[in-house]
């Protein structure tokens, strides 16, 4: 490394400021500026001219919620939820109550969204709990939110459907709009990933098949989610039946009103490719989020990261995904081919339907749980080269020892032709019993599969053993 | 020397309308500025959110047609199309209900309409793309990187009170202030470029 630089340099003052010097290096012009205050000013103003300073100061002083620095920890947006509701509530004696809506009491307040705040209330007449979706005051004042939340009700009422959150009814007289929906005690499945990581691989295909099952039937609808992600998803108690809500931003394919102003809608780190960008978009785009979402199962993290919205808008569609097998190493490798015919960027070669989401994912769930009795999909299996492939490369070497034979004996040929002869005797034998099986088992590293193949290989033969 | 900008002007990314993020962005920022200028404008709330929602909505549909060299700076036509919609809204609301000279009382109290571009909606404009590019900056940075900016840049601290405060040393605070700011004007620059163009 460089030696030790006690002195004014200006080209590594702006490397400073770019990051690009490296740890070593850093340290020492850091030192540096901490002696020399000729140097602390030079990078004030390669950083910015004086109205920028001027206007940091003017503009930004007041602020008391940028004076905070960000800490990790996700109870800030809950409690200023918590406030606004609050105060819409009317005051109660029950004392389980933080309040009144309407003739509702309100238990606590249980999340918080891109459309409004969800509260936990108790339903007198039934005993049971319900979970309340208010929509926020700043949107209720936008007729065109107001719109947009009124769909919702109407589009998730218009489908029943065992994997998706029922709409018992909408509020539209109250203070703020709401929807009255079943309460879901078992949290939702991002809760679930941050707090327990990846999934077993049955749980993956399982929660898979719920999703694809309820979107079989919210397409027959022609209604397209639009924001599937591991948050929409809740869990029953016990976690079994999986429930996909939030259709705030589903709409009928063809009303188009807002996806004409170019808004981006939905959550971009589970968008497809298309809804990123702002085109059109149909059911398929719904079926790479639910690949997305199988992702993020396998993985415990979504397909595309980015340190803001912005930049994972702009990658969704550059970047390859790290395949599932090098974050998560219990999982097979058949999982990733899987998770790619979801995560295809070109939407003409991701899997055409619901329903084929729905196959494909059972018959997976079935070869992991029986894998002898249910062999993988084809489409699935290890990629063998084509015969084809394989006799062009058959030929090529064939051709390639000839010339070798050729050159090697140019003056005798009766000698060259039994050597012909021979190289292709050898090479027949060689191509079938050595060289083609050593090919094919470099491509079949799948070895959690074969495992659990072989593994209840035995246990179907302990069992054909008569005791 | 000023950091290199490798994104494009916000205004030519509005015109591919694939560029959601653009989009987004340009949203973010505007509808706040045009809510805030048509509320000066003695706009209801809801009123106020109409103005800012037609503006956008007219940028949606006009911007490919935006010629820079026949309609001047993208900001000036942005804050013609607020004062525009915002006038008609509240003719439309006084008409009605009071009539005649009240319309011309409350369009006496308007702001000027004739400073081009209002300079209301400029300064609303930079306040805004301030707080925002602020806003994204610091979701990304470490509570001590921004602590550093913010007491040394904001509130204007002396960096070794600041380096004592946080326990870090002068040098570490200055580049911490000083990537922070430059990290900021990177966001803010594409909506100046408007104007460039």
């Amino acid at each position: 490394m460089i030696a030790y630089r006690d002195e004014c340099d200006l080209q590594l003052l702006v490397e400073l400021l770019h990051a690009r010097l490296d740890r070593v290096e850093e340290e020492q012009v850091t030192i540096h500026l901490e002696r020399c205050a000729a140097c602390r000013q030079e990078l004030d103003q390669l950083t910015a001219p004086d109205a920028w300073w001027q206007d940091t100061q003017s503009i930004l002083k007041d602020s008391d919620s940028l004076a905070t620095p960000v800490e990790i920890g996700p109870s800030q947006p809950i409690d200023n939820a918590v406030a606004w509701v609050v105060n819409l509530l009317k005051p109660t004696t029950d004392s389980n109550a933080i309040g009144m809506l309407d003739h509702w009491p309100v238990r606590e307040v249980i999340g918080q969204g891109g459309m409004g705040v969800v509260v936990k209330v108790w339903d007198e007449e039934l005993h049971r709990p319900l979970a309340v979706k208010l929509l926020s005051p700043m949107l209720a004042s936008s007729g065109a939110s107001r719109q947009r939340f009124f769909r919702e009700a109407q589009a998730a009422a218009a489908v029943v459907h065992p994997n998706i959150v029922p709409i018992y009814t909408v509020a539209t007289e109250s203070v703020l709009p709401y929807l009255v929906m079943p309460f879901v005690a078992g949290g939702n499945l991002q809760q679930r990933i941050d707090r327990e990581g990846p999934l077993p691989l049955t749980e993956v295909l399982s929660v898979g098949v719920q999703i694809a099952e309820a979107l079989v039937a919210a397409h027959r609808f022609g209604l397209v989610h639009r924001d599937i992600k591991p948050a929409n998803i809740l869990l029953d108690d016990g976690g079994h039946r999986v429930l996909l809500s939030d259709f705030g931003l589903a709409r009928t394919i063809d009303d188009a009103s807002l996806t004409n102003s170019g808004m981006v809608a939905g959550t971009p780190q589970y968008m497809s490719p298309e809804q990123a960008r702002g085109m059109s978009i149909d059911h398929r785009s719904d079926l790479y989020s639910l690949g997305a979402v199988l992702y993020a199962m396998a993985t415990g993290r979504p397909p595309v990261r980015g340190d803001s919205t912005l930049a994972v808008l702009r990658r969704v569609g550059e970047d390859q995904p790290i395949p599932v097998y090098e974050i998560n190493e219990t999982m097979p490798l058949w999982l990733d081919r899987l998770i790619q015919r979801f995560l295809e960027k070109k939407v003409e070669l991701r899997i055409a339907s619901a329903l084929d989401a729905v196959e494909l994912l059972r018959s997976s769930l079935a070869h992991v749980r029986a894998p002898v009795r249910n062999p993988l999909v084809k489409e699935l299996q290890t990629p063998s080269r084509s015969s084809l492939s394989r006799r062009i490369l058959a030929v090529g070497l064939l051709a390639a020892m000839l010339v070798v034979g050729y050159v090697s004996w140019p003056t005798k040929p009766s000698i060259e032709n039994v050597a012909t002869v021979s190289s292709q005797k050898l090479f027949n034998t060689t191509s079938k019993n050595q060289f083609l099986p050593k090919d094919e088992m470099s491509f079949n590293l799948d070895i959690p599969s074969r495992l659990n193949e072989l593994e209840s290989r035995l246990q179907a033969i302990r069992e054909s053993i008569p005791k | 020397m000023a950091i290199p900008d490798t994104r494009h002007s916000l205004i030519r990314r509005l015109v591919d309308r694939a560029d959601a993020s653009a989009w987004s962005e340009f949203c973010t920022v505007y509808e706040p500025v045009i809510y805030r200028f048509a509320k000066r404008f003695h706009l209801q709330d809801a009123d106020a959110r109409e103005v800012s929602q037609e503006v956008l909505l007219t940028v949606s549909r006009k911007v490919e047609s935006f010629d820079t060299l026949a309609n001047g700076r993208f900001r000036g036509w942005l804050s013609k199309l607020a004062r525009n919609a915002a006038v008609d809204l509240l003719r439309k609301r006084r008409e009605r209900p009071t009539g005649g000279s009240d319309i011309f009382r409350l369009l006496s109290v308007v702001p000027a309409f004739d400073l081009e571009p209002s300079q209301a909606f400029l300064q609303e404009a930079r306040h805004q793309q301030f707080h925002w590019a602020a806003e994204q900056i610091r979701q990304s940075s470490q509570p001590m990187t921004w602590q550093a900016f913010w007491l040394t840049a904001v509130e204007n601290l002396p960096a070794t009170e600041v380096a004592h405060k946080l326990g870090m040393n002068v040098g570490s605070v200055y580049v911490a202030r000083c990537r922070t700011l430059a990290r900021i004007k990177s966001l803010i620059e594409p909506f100046l470029e408007e104007d460039a163009s």
